[in-house]
Parts: structure tokens; sequence; C-alpha cells
């Protein structure tokens, strides 16, 4: 795992950690945190010449060839897949610098809004999946048969468009109502 | 000369970094590490102005108007804070000390109330703005209905057709549009990059 966005570090080592404690798993053996570099771009293309140039230790301060299972890890070729979760222009960067250059399988996890935006690159199948807000997370849980924070979500995503549905039809009915008072006043 | 040499700079290196995109080679990568080098030092740079213009005008607003010093102070209280908590990696990776805990208890709540009042801003914007005026905005209006109404819970039929309805919306209108934009923004950046490249856009070097 590593992190593109000066507020991941925290945010991803809070979450790995309460994760890795349910689950049983350990630091360095199971997962491992580079940590956050700026300037996404140049990180993902440093990554593809090797990991090691962008993040020379983990998050932690322990150098990457002192942790074993990236002994023999140095770039995306290596790797299974990538995917990128995250709310803002990030995903952009690793489909263009990432996808296109050293061509992985790809994935993305990405706000509601911004959804539609990387439905091309799905169906281009430069993405191989995509995770559209807390709705896609929501629906990931029901594939896995493990509900958690997605659906935990739902309700309020509901309750929230359900208001803006409701304002939607209010506004047109008191719209229409004025348009014929104002015909009738004529 | 004091125009002719950024220019030939900006060349050089333009074209250099293309070719190195494309030459899959030990040198190219060292090349493209090298160069990097050269990147993180003029963002390390950078740091300082930002860091200076912030303080600055912060400071010139608290002169300026008595109303906004308290403001200010919140300000320059939570970047000294912030910095000094996470000037040891030590401190910054601690799970428990002042960094992580004004992440959590600060920075996080602060941020999800911020995204949360969205919602109020978004429907009070659908109240305005969703309105029959002409023919394009009855196609914007039932767009949105329908796209939104994928989220909320309907009876068996109904969310199969709303489904279908919206995955057409998003993988044929919406997907063509995207496509288009996508590829002229792409076009116009080659154009603009070109043009930077052979020195013929140079609002970068400033005016005089």
């Amino acid at each position: 795992m590593s992190t593109l966005s000066q507020f991941g570090p925290a945010m991803v080592d809070d979450i790995i950690t309460s994760v890795a404690q349910a689950k049983g798993k350990r630091k360095n053996v199971d997962y491992v945190f580079l940590g956050y570099k700026p300037y996404p771009a140049i990180t993902i293309l440093a990554m593809g010449t090797d990991f090691r140039v962008p993040f020379p230790t983990d998050y932690y301060g322990t150098k990457l060839d002192e942790i074993p299972p990236m002994r023999d890890v140095h770039n995306f070729a290596q790797m299974k897949g990538v995917v990128a979760l995250g709310a803002g222009n990030v995903a952009d960067f690793w489909i263009q610098y990432g996808q296109a250059k050293y061509n992985f399988p790809l994935a993305l996890g990405v706000t509601g809004v911004m959804a539609s935006d990387y439905y091309p690159y799905l169906q281009s199948g430069q993405i191989f999946g995509l995770l559209p807000g807390v709705k896609g997370a929501a629906e990931y849980e029901q594939l896995l048969g493990k509900l958690g924070a997605g659906s935990e979500g739902m309700p309020y995503q509901v309750a929230a468009h359900v208001v803006i549905l409701i304002f939607m039809v209010l506004s047109n009915i008191g719209y229409v109502a004025q348009r014929r008072a104002r015909a009738a006043g004529r | 000369m004091r125009k002719q040499l950024p220019i030939f700079i900006v060349f050089l290196s333009g074209i250099l970094m293309v070719l190195q995109y494309f030459i899959p080679h030990q040198a190219s990568e060292d090349l493209f590490t090298y160069a990097n080098d050269f990147v993180i030092v003029i963002g390390i740079l950078s740091l300082p102005i930002g860091i200076f213009s912030l303080l600055n005008a912060t400071v010139m607003k608290a002169r300026r108007e008595p109303n906004e010093r308290f403001y200010a102070l919140v300000t320059l209280a939570g970047f000294a804070v912030m910095v000094i908590s996470g000037l040891k990696r030590e401190w910054f990776n601690d799970g428990h000390g002042l960094n992580r805990m004004l992440f959590q208890n600060a920075l996080n709540p602060a941020q999800s109330s911020l995204f949360a009042m969205l919602a109020f801003y978004i429907a009070s914007a659908a109240y305005r703005a969703f309105r029959v005026r002409t023919i394009l905005a009855g196609v914007l209006l039932v767009t949105a209905f329908i796209v939104m109404l994928r989220i909320v819970p309907l009876p068996g039929v109904l969310s199969e057709v709303n489904g279908e309805a919206v995955r057409w919306i998003l993988g044929v209108p919406n997907l063509a549009a995207k496509r288009a934009i996508i590829i002229g923004v792409a076009l116009g950046g080659i154009a603009y990059s070109i043009k930077i490249l052979l020195g013929i856009e140079r609002s970068y070097l400033g005016r005089d």
C-alpha cells in the first residue's frame, strides 16, 4: 500500500492497523505500507522503475530490502494488479502514467460524483473494475457477503438522495404553478 | 538572451523527457530518476515560498481586519502545532501522538462536516436549478432524476427498469460525451505542450 494524498498516511495507518488487528495480520509479513510521497505522476512513474526510488523505506522507516514480501518485488511487473482508492484526481494519474505506460491491471474506487468520468476507461478495458462511491462499496460488500461500513452508510446516502429528489419535484410543481398563475393573470 | 536561454532549456529538457518516456532502457530510467530529483528539489524550494505566503497573507489580514484576528490566530496556531507535532518521523507515525490526535479529532471531523454540508448545498441547488425552463433543462432534469433514483431502493421491476436506464445513460450518451471531452483535452494538451517546447507559448516567462 502507498498513498499519494497528503491526508493519506494517518488515514491508511489507522485503517490498516485496525483491520490487521481484527484479522490477525502482521505488518511487513501480510501487508506493507510504503507511506506518502508528493507529486503523484512522478511517484507513479518512479514506482514503475523501482518502488525503492520513491520509497527507499516503508512508512515506519524499515528499508524495503529488509521487508520479506518486498525482497523480490521491484516494480509493477511483479504485481498482480493495482487498486487505487481516492476522492481526488489521483485516479487520473494512475490511468495516464501508470496503466497506460506499464500496462498493469487497474481497478478504481472513487466517489459517486466522479464515477461517470471513469466509465470510458471501464469500457475500453483500461480499468477492470470500478467501485462508485458508497453504493459501490455496499455492492462490493454484498458480493463478498460481509456487510461493513459501506452498507452502514447506505441509509444516509438514500436519505440524502430522497431529499434531493423531493426538492426537484417540489421545485418543478412550484415552477409550473407559478407559470400557470402568471398565464391566468394576463 | 534573457528569453532565449530559458526557451532553449525548456526545449532541450522537454524533448529529452519526451524521448525518455518511449525508450525502455536502463539509461533512460536513470535519466528519469535524475530528472525527478530536480523536480523534488524545485518542489522543496517552493515550500518556503508557500509557507511565507500563508503567514504573510494571514498576518496582513489580521492587521487590516480586526474581526478576522481570531480566525487568523487559529490558522497560525494550527499551522505551528501541526508542523511541530510532525517534525520527527516518530512523532508523526505515533498512533497516539499529538499529530495523530489532531488528525483524528480535528482535521477528520472538520473535513467530514464540510463534506456532509455538501448534501444540503446540493439539495438547495437541486431546488433552484432543476426547473423545466427549456427542453434541454427538461432532459437534464429527467436524466438527473433517473440516475439519482438508482440509489433509492425500488420495488423489483422498477429497480430493474431503472437500473437498465442508468446503465444506458452512463454507457452511451455519458460515455460518448466524456470520450469526446477526454480526446479534446488530450489533443489540446499536446498542442499546448508543443507550443511551449517550440517557444511559441511564452506566458510562463512572465510579462517583461
